[in-house]
């Protein structure tokens, strides 16, 4: 089998992995997931007492304050947990998404998570 | 094939490079499709990556601008069939680069190009690399009913219900759902779509049901459209011009007018030679995907139209037909099959005479591969003349090897024996993994002979003997 065929060979494999794993996870990344769910959330983001605006969302997330997701909800969690675990981790936000998966109401998701008492 | 220099400029030429011509036109498809939608507009900085590197990758507009030039460069070459490989690596590049350094960029259709311009970059003449392109698409199917197997919403049919009543709101879809019990149609609906996807992962990957399937994936992408009225952005077309790959563009298309054309040696006439006229031409592909690519919100009725129009229109009941005109016209005037087996392989010896006893009607012939009428027929069909690890099955002007020779004579033969037939379902690189090790081992566990099998003079007609015997 001649190097190219083995790269070819070894991508497949990898997204063979990835559905595997995807299983196993919250996100949907990687692993053909097409259009698999509707989310319909709400975010509310809070910095220093003060509540960010749409825009201010939009700009610091690239996500809108009130948006869709077609993947996974955990999508749109690992992006705002990213963010604020890296280019906004000074700022110590407070986020709250409100979200409904098909029509389902789920519990709403906290960051930072509140810690147990 | 000539130097890369001298191909043709003309995108609609695909047949003057290193890719094979279906391959290099599902490219410039997805690449159209591309352009048409507006897709240079989706390359966008590093902004949150899936690997922390690609932050360090200089100035986020500096990068954007890098992207959206290299898919331009890229996509130019693609269509003017300048160093295709290399154009679909830089296409590649492009792609796998925006979707791992952005997970707001992240899409499906993103990815979909990506991989797919990465596989046909890595295409070798000779080594069976267009294998890799088709477990791409048979993958994509594999990830998409494992995704939703496992959903209960998807499950339960509350995937849909909420998608087309709440999401996209048709009210066709509304009102009938009236008429059933509650869910029930949703049920029906998120069931046909995972039962559909499996279907293609298995019947893609088994060569005997490729063209059923498709055929099968076609109108269950062209149905959604119809039904959901969403083209997902580019996915519609890049999927669609993925399919070029399970189709053996033909070699030599004499076309003699709308309604006659002959195609690698076979004529066709009439409605058929109509549609395989369009078929075969790459302009009807440009203008489907010219079509498909219109702005979705303006060109809606239009997009609809020319879809059911296309459904209706290719709908493969020539094709089927002329296909049972064939077999009939084949098993009215049977021509033997021939066997050629390892004449010294006393396991190769035993199943000649196993075939023989099982094939009164002497639909099959034989040689072994070292005898003179052997070796001249390896050479017609451009096989080597000095490896016996596989028999062959020659019938008409096709060859057979390994499992799939096997498994085609044991459906000719009396008896139960044609149920065995059921294992060519079973992919072709499993059966033959199976196949190599007893082809490898059967000197050792079956013997060898000193000398090649001779046939008893009654059998002697049953065999292929050189002119001057």
């Amino acid at each position: 089998m001649s190097l190219r065929m083995m790269i070819g060979a070894g991508f497949l494999v990898w997204q063979l992995a990835m559905i595997v794993n995807a299983r196993f996870i919250d996100t949907k990344y990687f692993c053909w997931a097409p259009h698999d769910s509707q989310v319909q959330y709400e975010l509310t983001v809070t910095i220093n007492g003060r509540e960010l605006s749409g825009e201010e969302i939009q700009n610091r997330y690239r996500k809108a304050k009130r948006g869709r997701e077609v993947r996974a909800a955990g999508n749109v969690k690992n992006i705002i947990e990213q963010y604020e675990k890296t280019y906004g981790r000074n700022d110590r936000a407070q986020v709250v998404m409100k979200y409904k998966v098909n029509g389902i109401p789920q519990r709403d998701w906290v960051l930072p998570s509140p810690s147990p008492s | 094939m000539k130097h890369p220099y001298l191909n043709s400029w003309n995108p609609f030429d695909c047949s003057q490079t290193i890719l094979p011509f279906n391959i290099l036109l599902m490219c410039k498809l997805i690449v159209l499709g591309l352009w048409f939608k507006g897709y240079w507009y989706e390359f966008s900085d590093h902004f949150l990556p899936f690997w922390p590197i690609f932050d360090y990758l200089g100035p986020p507009d500096i990068f954007q601008r890098i992207l959206q030039s290299l898919f331009i460069i890229g996509s130019v070459m693609l269509l003017f069939n300048r160093a295709v490989r290399s154009a679909c690596l830089i296409l590649a590049l492009v792609f796998l680069i925006t979707v791992a350094s952005s997970k707001i960029m992240y899409s499906n259709v993103k990815f979909f190009c990506g991989c797919i311009f990465l596989l046909t970059a890595l295409y070798k003449p000779a080594e069976n690399a267009i294998a890799l392109l088709r477990y791409q698409i048979i993958i994509v199917y594999l990830g998409s009913w494992v995704n939703k197997i496992f959903d209960d919403d998807w499950r339960s049919g509350q995937y849909f219900e909420y998608w087309m009543g709440a999401i996209i709101k048709r009210e066709t879809y509304v009102y009938w759902t009236t008429l059933f019990p509650p869910m029930l149609l949703s049920k029906f609906f998120c069931w046909s779509a995972i039962i559909t996807e499996i279907w293609l992962t298995i019947a893609l990957l088994t060569k005997l049901l490729r063209g059923l399937a498709m055929w099968t994936g076609i109108y269950f992408h062209c149905l959604m459209f119809l039904v959901a009225w969403y083209d997902f952005k580019v996915f519609m077309i890049a999927i669609l011009s993925s399919y070029l790959i399970f189709i053996a563009w033909p070699k030599d298309i004499q076309r003699r007018g709308l309604f006659a054309v002959k195609i690698d040696g076979q004529n066709y006439t009439g409605f058929l030679a109509f549609k395989k006229n369009i078929l075969y031409s790459p302009a009807f592909y440009f203008i489907a995907v010219g079509i498909l690519g219109l702005p979705h919100e303006e060109f809606l009725w239009i997009k609809l139209q020319a879809v059911k129009a296309a459904l209706v229109f290719f709908f493969p009941l020539p094709e089927i037909l002329h296909y049972w005109q064939q077999r009939r016209r084949e098993e009215s005037s049977p021509v033997p099959s021939i066997i050629l087996f390892d004449g010294v392989c006393n396991l190769c010896s035993g199943s000649v005479n196993f075939v023989i006893r099982r094939d009164p009607q002497a639909k099959f012939q034989f040689a072994a591969l070292q005898s003179g009428p052997g070796q001249i027929l390896l050479k017609n069909f451009n096989l080597p003349t000095d490896e016996f690890n596989t028999f062959i099955l020659i019938e008409a002007d096709h060859y057979y090897q390994r499992s799939t020779a096997a498994l085609r004579v044991l459906k000719n033969l009396n008896g139960l024996w044609p149920l065995l037939y059921a294992l060519v379902l079973v992919p072709r690189p499993i059966r033959d993994f199976f196949y190599q090790i007893i082809a490898r081992n059967r000197y050792r566990w079956f013997g060898k002979r000193d000398q090649c099998l001779m046939p008893t003079p009654d059998l002697q007609k049953r065999f292929l003997l050189p002119i001057d015997d």
